[in-house]
């Protein structure tokens, strides 16, 4: 039956329309991990340079954790064990979303404090010298002044990040590889099927490159250093 | 340009050639039979403690292998890839506990040499699943691409409301899935419920049948007729003598219906 379909008509009533809802997923994993690990690494960034020596260990151990074990030991361990450990039993989805943000998380993390710490010691002193205390000086004079420089190492870990995703199918989410695999399975036609989904993969990373150089550009033209 | 084209072409055919010739005449000739499994399917095939290859497909290939004459080799294969790989010869069979289906009939050829069920297995704490109309409003954990699978789909389609399937890669994942309450229910062969529900007897419960006994197969490749017809007879020569009723005992404890 279906193995006389040539490639186009194979590609556009079977691969494609399959793969755009498993692209969609995987989409929506990167765009909310993205955006949660960002948020939790700024925070654990901070804890990391705090002077504060609890917060310090703590944020330590977490990057530790995180980036010392694979993605998919998290990725399995949130799914299958946490629910024999304790109460709370997450669903494919959400487990996924979580396991991805915490370990970009990490990742991030580590990317914020190169920034903070590119900025010369002189430019906290002078802002201190002038009353400013640390939140301001942190917030007001040094961080803004990171974003430029971590634009390329924050896009290279939201590119790894969209490949990560992939890792998630095996919790039953039929995200872009996922979907790829029933259908090379199911039509025993790998080829045509890995070629779509390496397009599909690529579509989201370059879209994400898009973004990063406007933002560049947009902050150089705002006088970014 | 052009001399990079007669390149690039050389290399293909190059890389791609060796690989397609087989049959019969290159399994005798390198006295070896490639037999693919998906060691996740305990006693069927499935790791012993020390990481060697063992069940009863297992063994039945070792006897098939000596009525051919030859040695067996096997490859351990994750069963999304199982029947590309058939395709792609790395390997000459795939015994695998392996349903013959019309879909999979279209692309490879069977020799059938065991009848099996399915069953449902569930958490003992929960609700029994005793036909597939109690799978109303539960979450389904199966095996993806499987005779299982297929089956759980078909109950949807028929109109039970099953509350969502889970496809997994492994066999071995749907009962994790049962014990840490991501599934509540799943189909699996008759022979791999009973083995796990006897082996996490407080957990797991073999709880009705799901399918009928069914025909399972040797997946040999379309083109490989000569091989395909003396695996027909090697399982004919095993059952006629006595062996394949022993090998099967050893493993299921009873006696196989032929």
């Amino acid at each position: 039956m279906e193995e006389t379909l040539g490639f186009w008509a194979f590609s556009n009533t079977i691969i494609i329309p399959r793969l755009m809802e498993g692209m969609w997923i995987t989409l929506k994993l990167t765009v909310m991990s993205g955006m949660i690990g960002f948020i939790l690494g700024m925070f654990i960034a901070l804890m990391r340079i705090s002077r504060f020596s609890p917060l310090r260990w703590i944020a330590v151990s977490y990057i530790t954790l995180f980036r010392g074990t694979p993605l998919l030991l998290q990725i399995l361990f949130i799914y299958f064990a946490v629910p024999t450990l304790v109460n709370i039993t997450l669903d494919s989805f959400p487990a996924g979303i979580l396991a991805l943000s915490l370990n970009c998380a990490a990742y991030l993390a580590e990317i914020f404090r190169a920034g903070i710490l590119s900025i010369p010691k002189g430019q906290t002193e002078a802002s201190m010298a002038l009353g400013l205390n640390y939140h301001q000086t942190m917030f007001k004079i040094i961080i803004p002044q990171t974003y430029r420089r971590i634009i390329p190492p924050v896009v290279n870990e939201f590119s790894a990040l969209t490949k990560d995703t992939s890792l998630v199918s095996v919790i039953s989410l039929a995200e872009l590889l996922y979907v790829t695999q029933r259908i090379g399975a199911k039509y025993l036609r790998p080829w045509e099927t890995y070629v779509w989904a390496a397009v599909g993969y690529l579509i989201i990373v370059l879209l994400l490159s898009y973004v990063a150089a406007r933002l560049e550009k947009t902050l150089l033209a705002k006088g970014g250093v | 340009m052009k001399q990079f084209l007669v390149l690039i072409t050389i290399l293909i055919t190059v890389i791609s050639a060796p690989l397609s010739a087989n049959d019969l005449d290159a399994v005798i000739k390198n006295k070896k039979l490639r037999v693919a499994v998906d060691t996740t399917y305990p006693p069927m095939e499935f790791e012993s403690n020390d990481g060697k290859v063992i069940g009863l497909d297992v063994d039945l290939a070792r006897e098939i292998a000596k009525v051919l004459k030859v040695d067996v080799e096997f490859i351990i294969m994750p069963w999304d890839g199982i029947l590309a790989g058939l395709q792609s010869n790395r390997y000459d069979v795939i015994m695998s506990s392996m349903n013959i289906t019309p879909e999979r009939s279209q692309q490879v050829n069977f020799v059938p040499y065991i009848m099996m069920g399915q069953v449902f297995v569930t958490k003992k704490s929960a609700k029994p699943v005793k036909s597939e109309k109690d799978l109303k409003g539960l979450v389904v954990a199966v095996q993806a691409d499987t005779t299982s699978f297929t089956a759980v789909e078909k109950f949807k389609t028929s109109g039970i409301a099953i509350k969502e399937i889970k496809a997994f890669k492994g066999a071995t994942e749907p009962f994790s899935a049962l014990k840490s309450n991501q599934a509540e229910v799943t189909v699996i062969d008759e022979p791999v419920g009973l083995y796990y529900a006897g082996l996490d007897p407080k957990t797991f419960l073999v709880s009705g049948e799901a399918m009928k006994p069914e025909p399972i197969g040797i997946a040999v490749k379309k083109s490989d007729t000569k091989l395909h017809k003396a695996l027909m007879d090697a399982v004919k020569t095993i059952k006629d003598n006595g062996t394949f009723s022993r090998v099967y005992k050893e493993w299921l404890k009873v006696a196989p219906k032929l």
